[in-house]
Formats: structure tokens, C-alpha cells, sequence
């Protein structure tokens, strides 16, 4: 058979080839950056379209990850608000995102407020090593949400994170149509098969994600290894984001805007340092935690946000691993909460409102 | 320098999974080096036998130390505890070093083939090191004859489009068999055959015929991926599969299957031990024998001895037996290739079922109408496909001239196709891509 094949004609077939995929990988870029929120992050996907599902947006709206989405139980924090501030219509909405860095709330708050409608409180997530410009997380908002030029404009902090990253990075524009292949294959089976959602998979490993974090009553156990060598295994990832411990970077900027605009638009803004176990806490060494509170401290005076610190109050018997609190830690956070901070703040609000 | 350069990306992309192996290989090829070299100088025929014994024994020790020591300790437990022993199974596990079924017998064969006098011992340590370690073939086949790739090593390697092309054709029909329909079989097959009694007897008759797909699309999409990424170096490797599941026999079906390792067998086993130059039950014993070797060789398990021992049997009856005149028609040549099937997915549930017990479980369901649990209509679809897919390709290279086809082809239309398949394979492959199966071996 290579005797039948001309070097030119094979050197032309090749080099057409090459150019057809160099093109293909342009307009691929093109694509991944216009394809649909539910093809390529199905996840925010899901929250937004509960979100527009309520009439009007709900008094209070949690920002965060999976750590708000796991503790903060909208069943539990409801009622409890209802009957503390007297205000039976009150309504709460947790659109906190597997895997939601600063970036991703960012992203989520534009999305939630685009229409106008705006939430009396906003719950924001905060925590050390969540603003540390040296984000483990970029990875995925690199593949779910990163357009060409955010990548240009987080190229900095990109270089600055993990190895994990940067490859992700380049797989995601150098080969679009691989690294984006599962949204690709989603968005073809849902144009046959028409809509259906599905709990997403792939990038995030919550089992009771479902646009809503809806469910009352969480296990007391994960399936797999026990909550020690889960946090024995994540250790590790958190010291190396912790190294070298500096706030001022994207990240940290996209939560300061996040809470910019949540000021701008007349919410009452908290932050909310979440449940952790003591191993964790443990890592929050004065070198992190200095410029932390220093971090905090500005936003609280820059934007008369109100922070609140729950990293300690729960046991360690409460979660799944180092930041995900399990059943018992779920319901004790959400009545918690809701007495303390919560009930206080929206009968206060009702108030004001009033007068 | 190119040779020396291709043995230590070798030795890296070998070492990647595990570096201590890499020694191990070097150990293997060193003593055959130095004993096919005494070979060459040597006359007298006991001391050439001793070290043909010594190499073979070397290679074969090691083989069977990784390989087979776990099976044996357990086949000789379970014997002595049926004469009243309460002896336990070990606990202990050896890791079995990839591709080590490959090279041992490349390194047999070329002993062999060196003692014989059908090839001149390799003077240059690099010739004879890049023979064994070249990575294409390292790992998973296909298995390499000293003859085939050592005058290769001796010839000036220049850059050639034409090869490029070539290789480059082969490794994307590799790919797009291995990274897109292997691995989205495993999806009909694994949960299938991990628990059959489960499932409904139309879904045993999906997923055998899958598995027999998904098994040569993984292997033959990895000989095609060796054979191209060979080509874009200069080099070429035989021809591991020519459209086995058109096959009108059984026989027939271990000349176009595997064929590296088949003829291996034939030539290093079945001959020396006789072949079919003595009685006929001699040569179905030589058979029988050649074709375990064959099952054990695929693994170190009783059902893998089992599938030769199949094998083995139809080829002797298909011997013993010759088709009548009636049934040789060639109209009736669907019906030859469909029982041929049949019978070839038969010994695969052997070979793939996690025990004895449920590879009896699997035929007795495919024969009696049975209810049970069903794949979601998409698997359906696609397992059908897929094996579509693969039928229609068999077809059109066997009354097709696939060569003749390619060439016609201008190369501005076969660059975009080359271009359009890659990405296609790309946006088609799965979330977890399956290991190699024939790596276990």
C-alpha cells in the first residue's frame, strides 16, 4: 500500500488535514464560548431555572459552593425565618454551585439579578483558602464558564494556581472538542431525546445537587472511604493552595464585585464563613488568617457587609469530610443560622421596610 | 543515534506505568543477546541445545513466575484440600508487568529462530534492543518476528510523507475502534455480564455479540494504533487481524484473529510438537494442547483454559468433520460465517464471564426465553450500531478493494475526511475511557 501513495499527494492530503483541524479548533473556541449554559454548565443551568421558576425573587438568596449547598437547608431555614420574623411570605433560595469559587458566584449573582429582580439578602460564601489567589477550582470555571478572553484576563492567576490548571486550559482551547465533548454529547442527546435534566456528572462529585439542593435529610454517610481519609486526602491540595498564602488576585476580585454589586442594588449583604472541621481549621495558620481578616474587614467596611464566623461551630462528628457537613451538621447549621443571623436580619428588614 | 533515541522513549514510555519493569525487560533481552551471540560461534550441538534450554528457561520462569505462580499456588491448594488438607489461599499478589506475554515470546521466537539458523544473531545491541522495546508493539502486540524487524533496523530511515499518511490512516482507524466503540460497548457489556441473572435473555443476545465486537474493536484498534505510530517512525509491523468475524470456520477465524500470536503458536508449538505429521489422535492432541496454551497464554485462570480447550475441540471436529458438499455452497456462505459467529460468541462467554458458574448462567438464558432487566433504549441503539458498523466494514473489505478505494480519493478530500474522523472520534469518545484489554495479558 505505501508504494501506492505519492509523497506530494500525501504531503497535500496531510497539510489539508492539519489546516482543517487548526480551523476546526478555532471555530470550536468560537462554539464552546457560545454554546448553551445547560450544554457546558449544566449546574448553573439548573439554579438559575429555579430561580426564574419563583414569581418573585425570594427575600434571601445564599451565594456559594457546595459547602453552603450542603449546610444551608432551604426546608429548615424557611420556616424558621417565617416564624422568627413573623413574615410568613419570606421565601429562600440557596443558589450555591458545586464547586462555586469566588468566580463562580460572580458569575451566578450577574445571572440571578440580570432581569431586576433583586433579593432583599444575600448570603455570601467566604473563606480562607476560597480567596486565596492561588484557586484549586480554577480548572473547572476554566471548562464551565471561561470564555477566551476571561482566560486572557485570569491568565495570571491561572499561571499562578495548580499544573492542573494550566493543562486544563490549554486541553480546553487546544482541543475543544475533546475536553468539551460530554456538554457536546448532552446538548445532541437532548436535541434527539428532547429536554431532560439530568443530575450533572462529570466535573463535580455532589450527590445531592439538583439545581435546588433540596433535600431535607441528608445521609450521615457518603458512599465511599470515611470522612477522616477524605480529609487526610484533601489536606494535602489545601496546604499547597494555602502556600504562600495571598489574597490580592482574581478571585479575591471577583468576590469584592460580587458584593459591589449586591450593595449597588440595596441588599443587605453576610458573609458567611462556613461549618469546618477542626483538621481544617487547623491550616488557617496566622500567616492566612491575618490577611483574611484583613480582607474581610475591608469588605465589611467598604460595602457594610455583616460577617459571621461558623467555620467552628459545628463537632467534627458533623461531616462528611473536611467542609461538607453530613445530616445531623445540615439540620444543626440551618437552625442555627436561621435563629442567630438569619430570623434577626429579615425581621430587622421587615422592619426597616415599614417604617 | 535515531535507534538510540527510540530504545529511551521506549524505556520512558514503558516506565511511565512502572520503572523498576523497565529493568526487567533489559534483564530478559540482555541474557537472549548474549546467548543467541554464543549461538552463532557456537557447533557443537548439545552445548547449543543447553543454551537454547537456558534462554528459554530464563524467559519462561520469569513468565511464569508473574504470570502463573498466583494460579498455580491456588490450583495446588485446591488440590491438596480435596485429599483433606485446609490449606488457605495465599493472600500475596504479584503485579504482572505489561506486555510481558508480548515480549517473552518475542524473545523466544528470536532465540529460537537464531538456534535454527533462520536469522543471523543481531551483532548491534541497539538493532537487537529496539527489536524488543520498540513502544509500539511493546505492550500489546503485535508479536514481532526477529526475521520481519530486524533487516529494518539495519535500513536508512528517512522522513516520508507517504508513511506519515499511512500511519497516520492507521492510527485514526485504530482510535475511532478502540476510544469510540470499544469503549461505549463496555457500557451494554460490563453491567451485563457483571450480573446475568438480571438481565433478559434479548439482552444476553445484545450483549454477547457486543462483547465479541468490543473485543476486537479494542484489540485490533490497539494493533492499528502499533502499526501506525510504527509507520510515522519507519517502521513496519505485521498485520495482527484481517476481518476475523467473517471467517466461514473456526479454523479459519484463528488465521485472520491475532494472527501475530496464532502463527506464533503454530510455528514455536503446534509444529514442534508434531503438528499433523503423526496419527490423527496425536494431531488432535496436538491441537487441543496448542489451543490451551493459547487460553493460558490470554490469562491465568481456569476459564481461560477452558476457552482453549473450546477452541481446540471445534478445530479438531471441524477436522475430523469437513463440511458436506451441500453446505459448502458458496450461497450458503452467510449461514457458514453466521454459525461461525455464533460459535466464536459461545467460547467468548467463556472467556469474559467473572465465573464458570456464570458463563453456564449466560448460554443456559440465551436458550431459554427468559424475563429480567433491560438497557435503556440509547444502549440499545448503539450496540446495534456499533456492531452494524463493524459488519459493514468486514463487508466491504471482504468484496471490496479498500487500496484502490483510498487511492482514487484526491487528497485535499481525504486530509478533510483524515481531519473530520479525528474530531469525530474526539466529540464521540466517553467520559472513562476503558484500559486496553489485552493489556491484562
Amino acid at each position: 500500500m505505501l508504494r501506492n501513495l505519492h509523497p506530494l499527494r500525501a504531503r497535500r492530503c496531510l497539510l489539508t488535514a492539519a489546516v482543517v483541524f487548526v480551523i476546526a479548533t478555532l471555530v470550536g473556541n468560537v462554539l464552546v464560548d457560545r454554546c448553551p449554559l445547560s450544554a457546558r454548565f449544566p449546574e448553573a443551568d439548573l439554579a438559575l431555572e429555579a430561580w426564574r421558576a419563583h414569581v418573585s425573587a425570594p427575600g434571601i438568596v445564599f451565594l456559594g459552593s457546595s459547602r453552603t449547598g450542603y449546610s444551608a437547608s432551604v426546608e429548615i431555614i424557611a420556616p424558621k425565618v417565617r416564624q422568627i420574623s413573623g413574615d410568613a411570605t419570606v421565601e429562600v433560595f440557596n443558589a450555591a454551585i458545586p464547586v462555586g469559587d469566588p468566580l463562580t458566584m460572580n458569575f451566578m449573582g450577574a445571572r440571578l439579578f440580570a432581569d431586576g429582580r433583586r433579593s432583599k439578602i444575600a448570603v455570601v460564601e467566604i473563606t480562607p483558602d476560597s480567596v486565596s489567589r492561588r484557586n484549586r477550582f480554577l480548572d473547572f470555571a476554566v471548562t464551565r464558564q471561561f470564555t477566551f478572553r476571561d482566560i486572557v484576563e485570569n491568565g495570571g492567576d491561572i499561571c499562578h494556581s495548580t499544573n492542573k490548571t494550566l493543562s486544563r486550559v490549554l486541553s480546553s482551547r487546544l482541543t475543544p472538542f475533546y475536553t468539551h465533548r460530554l456538554a457536546l454529547q448532552a446538548w445532541v442527546r437532548e436535541a434527539w431525546a428532547g429536554p431532560e435534566h439530568v443530575v450533572p456528572v462529570g466535573d463535580t462529585e455532589n450527590y445531592y445537587f439538583d439545581g435546588i439542593w433540596g433535600q431535607s435529610s441528608f445521609p450521615q454517610a457518603l458512599p465511599g472511604p470515611p470522612p477522616m481519609m477524605r480529609i487526610e486526602e484533601d489536606l494535602p491540595r489545601v496546604r499547597k493552595q494555602l502556600a504562600d498564602y495571598e489574597i490580592p488576585g482574581r478571585t479575591s476580585a471577583a468576590l469584592e464585585d460580587l458584593v459591589a454589586r449586591c450593595h449597588r442594588d440595596g441588599m443587605k449583604i453576610i458573609l458567611l464563613e462556613t461549618p469546618m472541621h477542626s483538621a481544617l481549621r487547623a491550616l488557617f495558620v496566622p500567616s492566612v488568617s491575618e490577611p483574611y481578616s484583613q480582607f474581610v474587614k475591608h469588605l465589611e467596611a467598604a460595602y457594610g457587609c455583616q460577617f459571621v464566623d461558623f467555620s467552628d461551630r459545628l463537632s467534627d462528628t458533623m461531616f462528611f469530610d473536611g467542609v461538607h457537613t453530613n445530616g445531623d451538621g445540615r439540620k444543626y447549621f440551618s437552625e442555627l443560622f436561621a435563629d442567630e443571623i438569619l430570623g434577626p436580619a429579615w425581621r430587622a428588614e421587615t422592619r426597616s421596610r415599614h417604617e | 543515534m535515531r535507534k538510540g533515541w527510540l530504545i529511551v522513549a521506549s524505556c520512558i514510555f514503558y516506565g511511565t506505568w512502572n520503572p523498576w519493569f523497565v529493568f526487567l525487560i533489559l534483564f530478559t533481552a540482555a541474557v537472549d543477546y548474549a546467548v543467541a551471540l554464543k549461538l552463532m560461534t557456537t557447533e557443537s550441538p548439545s552445548l547449543r541445545r543447553a543454551l537454547l534450554a537456558l534462554s528459554i528457561s530464563v524467559s519462561l520462569s520469569l513468565l511464569v513466575f508473574f504470570k502463573y505462580a498466583r494460579f498455580l499456588a491456588d490450583t495446588t491448594i485446591f488440590g491438596l484440600n480435596l485429599f483433606g488438607a485446609h490449606l488457605t489461599s495465599p493472600t500475596w499478589e504479584i503485579v504482572l508487568p505489561l506486555g510481558i506475554s508480548f515480549y517473552t515470546f518475542e524473545t523466544i521466537s528470536y532465540v529460537v529462530d537464531v538456534y535454527r539458523r533462520r536469522v543471523a544473531a543481531a551483532t548491534n545491541l541497539l538493532d537487537y534492543a529496539l527489536y524488543i522495546l520498540f513502544f509500539p508493539h511493546l505492550i500489546s502486540g503485535p508479536i514481532v518476528r526477529p526475521a520481519f524487524f530486524l533487516p529494518q533496523t539495519q535500513r536508512a530511515k528517512h522522513f516520508d510523507w507517504a508513511r506519515l499518511q499511512l500511519g497516520a490512516q492507521f492510527f485514526l482507524r485504530g482510535l475511532f475502534k478502540k476510544a469510540v466503540l470499544a469503549d461505549h460497548l463496555a457500557a451494554i457489556v460490563d453491567p451485563v455480564f457483571a450480573a446475568p441473572a438480571t438481565y433478559s435473555t434479548s439482552m444476553i443476545w445484545l450483549a454477547v455479540p457486543c462483547y465479541a465486537v468490543q473485543v476486537y474493536c479494542d484489540f485490533s484498534g490497539y494493533s492499528d494504533m502499533a502499526v501506525g505510530a510504527a509507520h510515522a517512525f519507519g517502521y513496519k509491523l505485521p498485520v495482527n487481524f484481517n476481518l476475523p468475524y467473517f471467517s466461514e470456520s473456526v479454523g479459519e477465524f484463528w488465521r485472520r484473529w491475532h494472527i501475530t500470536l496464532s502463527t506464533w503458536l503454530r510455528d514455536y508449538v503446534y509444529i514442534p510438537l508434531g503438528g499433523s505429521r503423526g496419527t490423527t489422535a496425536r494431531t488432535y492432541g496436538n491441537l487441543i494442547l496448542t489451543l490451551v496454551i493459547c487460553g493460558l497464554w490470554h490469562g491465568a485462570a481456569w476459564n481461560f483454559v477452558l476457552f482453549g480447550l473450546y477452541h481446540g475441540v471445534i478445530l479438531s471436529l471441524e477436522r475430523a468433520l469437513p463440511l458436506p458438499a451441500a453446505l459448502a455452497r458458496r450461497s450458503l456462505l452467510p449461514l457458514r460465517i453466521g454459525w461461525t459467529f455464533l460459535l466464536l460468541c459461545a467460547g467468548l462467554v467463556i472467556f469474559r464471564a467473572h465465573a464458570l458458574a456464570d458463563a453456564w448462567l449466560i448460554w443456559r438464558k440465551a436458550v431459554s426465553a427468559s424475563d429480567g432487566l433491560r438497557l435503556p433504549q440509547e444502549l440499545i441503539v448503539l450496540g446495534l450500531l456499533s456492531m452494524g458498523l463493524i459488519f459493514a466494514g468486514h463487508l466491504f473489505g471482504h468484496f471490496g478493494d479498500t487500496k484502490r478505494w483510498l487511492e482514487r480519493i484526491p487528497p485535499v478530500a481525504m486530509g478533510v475526511g483524515m481531519a473530520a474522523v479525528f474530531l469525530l472520534i474526539m466529540v464521540l469518545m466517553p467520559q472513562d475511557s476503558a484500559p486496553f484489554t489485552y493489556f491484562q495479558f
